[in-house]
C-alpha cells in the first residue's frame, strides 16, 4: 500500500498542531499570575486540630506556612497581632492592632516554608474571644519599606483566666 | 531643688539611654532590611535571566534568621557571603542568559521545522521502507 494522500494530510495536520503547541509552551510567560500565600497550621504543622481555648498570658504553639509564587525571590515577613471582630485585617488594610511579634524570611520563586512559632496570648480582662492574626508583608524596594500583601490568616480562640 | 535634680538625673540618663538604644536598634533593623532587600532585588534580576540563585537565597535567609536571633556578627557574615555569591553569579549571568536564549531559539526552530521535515521526508521514507521490505519479491507474469 502506497501512502495514501489523506493519511499523509492527517499526519501533517497533527504535526503542525503539535509544533504550534510546543512553540506556544516554550514562549509562554514563566509566571502569568504572581502571588504569595500564607497558611496557619497546628503545632505539628498539620491542618486542623487547632487549640480552641488558651489561658490568658500563656504561650501558644502554632506553625506558619508561607509560599512565594511571585516569579522572583522575595523578602517577606509574617506579623503577629491579636485582634477582635472589629479589628480584623482585610485584603487592602492590615489590622490596626500593634505588632506583637514578626518573623522575616527570604523565599525563592516557587519555594514554600513552614516554621513553628510560639506566640503570647494576652487580652484585657473583659475580652474572652480573640483572633490571633498573622499578616504577610513584603519589602518594597520602590517604597523602601514593608508593604502589606493583602494576605492574612486568623484563628479565633477563647481566652480563659 | 538640687536634691530633686540629683535624684532625677539618673532616671533621665536611663530613659535617654533606653530611647537611644531603641533608635539605634530601629535604625540597624531598617538598614539591615534595606541591604537584604537590595540583595533580593539583584537576585530577582539574576532569576529573570535564568540563573540558579538557590544558594544565594539560602545564605540570605540564614542571614535574616541570624539577625532575628540577635546574632549580628553571624548575620553580617552570611549577608556578605550572599552578596559575594550574587557578585559571582552576576559575572556569569549574561552568558547564562544568552545560552538560555539560544537554547530556546533552537528548540523553537526544531519545533517549527518538524512539519516541514514531515512534509518533505515522510513520503520518501515511506517509499524507501516500502520498497526495502519488498526487495526480495519477484515479479511474475
Amino acid at each position: 500500500m502506497i501512502l495514501d494522500e489523506e493519511v499523509f494530510a492527517v499526519i501533517l495536520a497533527v504535526s503542525i498542531i503539535a509544533s504550534a503547541l510546543g512553540i506556544a509552551l516554550t514562549l509562554r510567560p514563566l509566571n502569568p499570575e504572581p502571588f504569595t500565600a500564607i497558611g496557619l497550621l497546628n503545632e505539628d504543622c498539620r491542618i486542623g486540630e487547632y487549640p480552641k481555648t488558651v489561658l490568658n498570658g500563656s504561650m501558644l504553639k502554632l506553625c506558619i506556612y508561607v509560599v512565594n509564587y511571585l516569579g522572583e525571590p522575595a523578602y517577606l515577613k509574617v506579623v503577629y497581632k491579636i485582634a477582635t471582630n472589629t479589628t480584623l485585617p482585610n485584603t487592602t488594610r492590615p489590622s490596626p492592632q500593634p505588632v506583637i511579634m514578626e518573623w522575616r524570611l527570604v523565599l525563592n520563586n516557587n519555594e514554600e516554608k513552614e516554621f513553628k512559632v510560639s506566640v503570647p496570648v494576652h487580652m484585657l480582662s473583659n475580652v474572652t474571644r480573640a483572633a490571633l492574626v498573622f499578616e504577610l508583608w513584603q519589602y518594597s524596594n520602590a517604597k523602601g519599606d514593608w508593604v502589606y500583601t493583602g494576605r492574612w490568616v486568623h484563628l479565633y480562640i477563647n481566652v480563659g483566666v | 531643688m538640687i536634691k530633686a535634680t540629683s535624684q532625677l538625673l539618673p532616671a533621665l540618663i536611663v530613659v535617654a539611654v533606653l530611647v537611644l538604644t531603641h533608635v539605634v536598634c530601629a535604625y540597624a533593623e531598617q538598614s539591615f532590611d534595606y541591604r537584604v532587600a537590595e540583595a533580593v532585588n539583584r537576585l530577582g534580576e539574576l532569576y529573570r535571566k535564568g540563573v540558579n540563585v538557590t544558594d544565594a537565597v539560602r545564605l540570605l535567609d540564614n542571614a535574616v534568621k541570624a539577625f532575628e536571633d540577635g546574632n549580628y556578627s553571624e548575620a553580617s557574615r552570611l549577608l556578605n557571603a550572599s552578596l559575594n555569591r550574587i557578585a559571582e553569579l552576576e559575572a556569569v549571568a549574561d552568558r547564562i542568559y544568552m545560552l538560555n536564549l539560544l537554547t530556546k531559539a533552537l528548540i523553537i526552530a526544531i519545533l517549527a521545522a518538524i512539519p516541514l521535515l514531515i512534509y518533505i521526508f515522510l513520503p520518501r521514507l515511506y517509499l524507501y521502507l516500502w520498497f526495502r521490505s519488498r526487495r526480495r519479491w519477484v515479479v511474475r507474469r
